[in-house]
């Protein structure tokens, strides 16, 4: 018997601005279980634009909500909108897949995910980058065991800000900004995807540059008052016992700008910028090392370099990927919402799990000011690891 | 009166252990202004046999510490003694130089102060690699303004402990040692020497094992239990609003085993592993994509383990301030027991103590 074939839910696009274009590209050619039917944006010529481009239907965002055709509403509008859009999609009977964050406060995601659970629909929010080739390839490594219990987490994200280069970068250095919320995402999603969920933080955080000159066009010479911390040293602890050190900055110089990397009690796992889906994974075994070990190195310290009998150090050796979409795939948290829709079994990039990151950012700015570790009051399942391909 | 010969200032060593080696032989050879008295231990023989080896004299401890010409007791006891020896070094009118750390909690570190300063006399502690080329070049760099005004440092010392080849590896994971007291703490003075007094810190901790295995030497497959942290992860603010980020793991497997950074408006300064004298110390200027290394300007960048009490011997001479002092050491007792504290306790712990930096030495 063949199963009964599935319908691809139907989707409806709120936000046509400049990251509607991957969404667009990707929802329309290469998930055959969502189907795009319209375009909206306040700004009536750029939905058109847009729904030009793919052969979709432009839509006022009231046509749109009011459009009984259309299941789920991906949500691209800019983070202030995010919670009040993505109320009117559920109390329209809609599912909806936010872009990150998922709402500005903790309250207002909180509010949706209720609303949603009343009304039967769904929600789920980016960022997607953790259901991509190189972090579901590291997942699967970490469930198999390749580096043991994990234990600790190294992530860094180290920029100079962006006034060297975006147009218009003052909103960089205003609360619900900064380096947490702008990159955060990609490190908190990847680790509780990795990790499980987070139960405590602490941090220090800082201004390094009260003012910054923006040095690109068309505001070049201006200058902008930073309101946010851009430096900011934080610890969380995992209700699996790891430990994560994440360091988010706008403050510094240097060639390092992503490193995340996962030890576990028998290995380690270095992984790529969490804000792409590919990249290199690398593993660092020690064992067959440490079986190699020559009883003749008895006392000996590692420093003993010239020493004949001295072991190579373990390497770093690079994973071939296991599982597909390493190239840019945004939108794939919203097909794998589209099949939860469908098969009603739990989505990946959840409401749950977007609320659990908004929480966890939020703390780890409020530590350093509250002078304490903040427990955290939400959690979330580790979401399922996606299928091999 | 104690008696020296000219231009020299003498020094009694006590604790004949390993690291007494490279102390005796500095002391004897690479400082014009030391003379070492003598040398004793709680085991005879191991004192005698330093002695024999240096040419120096050997003592029982309580004879060194009453000494009349001993001037400094350098103490290279293990860290459970160092506050009791350099107590009675100090009550004999003796200055007194301890390896590291200062003490092992801070009511020892505080009363050694405040023993030194009501007999007039002097304390420091090791470590000393921050008078060691590599570090004063960098100090020298920063206090120039080559990469502007310091804003964030970050520091790891990631590794997986000590027992898979040292012979008798017990004591790294037992309080006052741990990765944060045993390593940590050449980290830490560094960023001290360099940046200034750290106000507050923050952490989290956890032995990720609760036993580990001995993996050499005669106790091959004796279990260890772990009594103090083992992974530890904590964020330092100093007094000028430098933000630090400092790791310190004896837990993880990691191939990069020293990290130790300082980022500044205009750049960023890659400094040598602080547990070592020499460099190499590299620069990344604002806004460029490659790392230049830079010359040290300074010497000193062997092993040079005792840069510290020739330093004291030089103070003592001249009145000038010691650099690898006593107040230093203790502010960084009490930066590493914050640390510890503040994982514990679940919030930030103000660090009470603070210090001046450290003179840079004069250029040669």
């Amino acid at each position: 018997m063949n199963p009964t074939p599935v319908s691809p839910v139907t989707v409806g696009i709120v936000g046509a601005g400049f990251i509607s274009d991957i969404y667009l590209a990707n929802l329309t050619t290469r998930f055959d279980n969502v189907r795009v039917v319209a375009v909206a944006d306040l700004a009536v010529q750029r939905a058109e634009a847009r729904a030009a481009k793919y052969g979709l239907a432009a839509m006022t965002v009231d046509d749109l909500f009011a459009d009984l055709g259309i299941e789920l509403v991906v949500n691209l509008t800019v983070p202030a909108a995010h919670a009040d859009v993505a109320m009117r999609a559920v109390a329209a009977g809609k599912s909806v897949y936010n872009e990150k964050p998922l709402t500005a406060t903790r309250e207002q995601g909180q509010a949706l995910l209720a609303l949603a659970r009343d009304n039967g629909v769904f929600v789920g929010g980016a960022p997607d980058t953790f259901l991509g080739g190189a972090l579901q390839t590291a997942r699967k490594l970490i469930d198999d065991g390749a580096i043991g219990r994990p234990i600790a987490v190294n992530a860094i994200m180290y920029t100079h800000g962006h006034e060297s280069w975006h147009p218009d970068p003052g909103f960089y250095y205003q609360p619900g900004a900064g380096p947490m919320f702008d990159m955060g995402p990609y490190y908190v999603t990847a680790l509780v995807s990795l990790l499980g969920p987070i139960v405590r933080v602490v941090s220090s955080t800082g201004v390094g540059l009260a003012e910054r000159i923006i040095s690109s066009e068309p505001k070049f010479g201006e200058t902008i008052h930073v309101n946010t911390p851009t430096h900011i040293v934080a610890a969380l602890d995992f209700a699996n016992g790891a430990i994560a050190t994440l360091t988010t900055s706008f403050d510094v110089y240097d060639t390092v700008h992503s490193r995340l990397t996962i030890h576990g009690a028998e290995g380690s796992l270095q992984l790529p910028d969490p804000n792409t889906f590919g990249g290199t994974v690398s593993l660092l075994q020690p064992a067959a090392f440490l079986s190699r070990r020559d009883p003749l190195s008895v006392g000996r310290t590692p420093d003993d370099r010239a020493d004949p009998n001295r072991v190579a150090a373990p390497r770093w050796e690079d994973v071939p990927l296991t599982h597909g979409y390493t190239d840019n795939s945004r939108g794939i948290g919203v097909a794998d919402l589209a099949r939860a829709i469908r098969d009603g079994s739990p989505a990946r990039a959840s409401g749950e799990l977007a609320c659990h990151v908004l929480d966890v950012m939020h703390a780890t700015l409020e530590s350093s000011d509250q002078n304490r570790h903040i427990a955290i009051a939400s959690t979330v399942d580790r979401p399922d690891g996606m299928p091999a391909s | 009166m104690a008696s020296s010969p000219a231009g020299k200032v003498n020094v009694g060593i006590v604790g004949a252990g390993n690291i007494s080696d490279i102390y005796l032989k500095n002391l004897s050879a690479m400082f014009d202004n030391i003379n070492v008295v003598g040398i004793a231990d709680l085991v005879v023989e191991r004192a005698q046999d330093r002695a024999e080896k240096f040419g120096v004299g050997a003592f029982s401890v309580d004879e060194l510490l009453a000494h009349p010409d001993v001037e400094i007791v350098l103490n290279l006891t293990i860290p459970a003694v160092h506050a009791e020896i350099a107590g009675k070094a100090i009550a004999n009118g003796k200055s007194a130089y301890n390896e590291k750390p200062l003490a092992t909690n801070r009511e020892d570190g505080k009363a050694l102060l405040a023993e030194a300063s009501a007999q007039g006399v002097l304390v420091g502690s090791a470590p000393d690699t921050f008078l060691g080329g590599g570090l004063q070049s960098a100090r020298k760099y920063l206090d120039d303004g080559l990469i502007g005004a310091p804003v964030a440092v970050s520091a790891q010392m990631l590794g997986h402990g000590m027992e898979s080849w040292h012979p008798d590896p017990s004591f790294f994971f037992q309080p006052g040692a741990g990765p944060l007291f045993d390593v940590g703490v050449y980290y830490v003075q560094a960023l001290a020497s360099m940046i200034g007094p750290v106000a507050r810190v923050a952490s989290m901790a956890r032995a990720s094992f609760p036993e580990r295995i001995v993996g050499n030497g005669p106790k091959l497959g004796e279990k260890i239990a772990v009594n103090t942290p083992t992974h530890i992860m904590s964020s330092l603010e100093f007094e000028n609003g430098v933000i630090g980020a400092l790791g310190a793991s004896f837990d993880v497997w990691e191939t990069t085993n020293s990290t130790l950074v300082i980022y500044g408006s205009e750049g960023t300064l890659r400094l040598p592993d602080p547990n070592t004298f020499g460099g190499p110390l590299q620069l990344l200027k604002g806004g460029e994509t490659k790392w230049t290394d830079l010359p040290l300007v300074y010497g000193n960048t062997e092993n040079s383990r005792g840069l510290g009490v020739w330093d004291m011997a030089n103070g003592i001479q001249t009145g000038e301030a010691v650099r690898a002092s006593g107040e230093l050491g203790y502010h960084v007792l009490d930066i590493m027991t914050a640390v510890l504290d503040s994982a514990e306790q679940g919030r930030h712990v103000e660090v009470e103590s603070t210090v001046d930096r450290p003179d840079l030495l004069p250029l040669a």
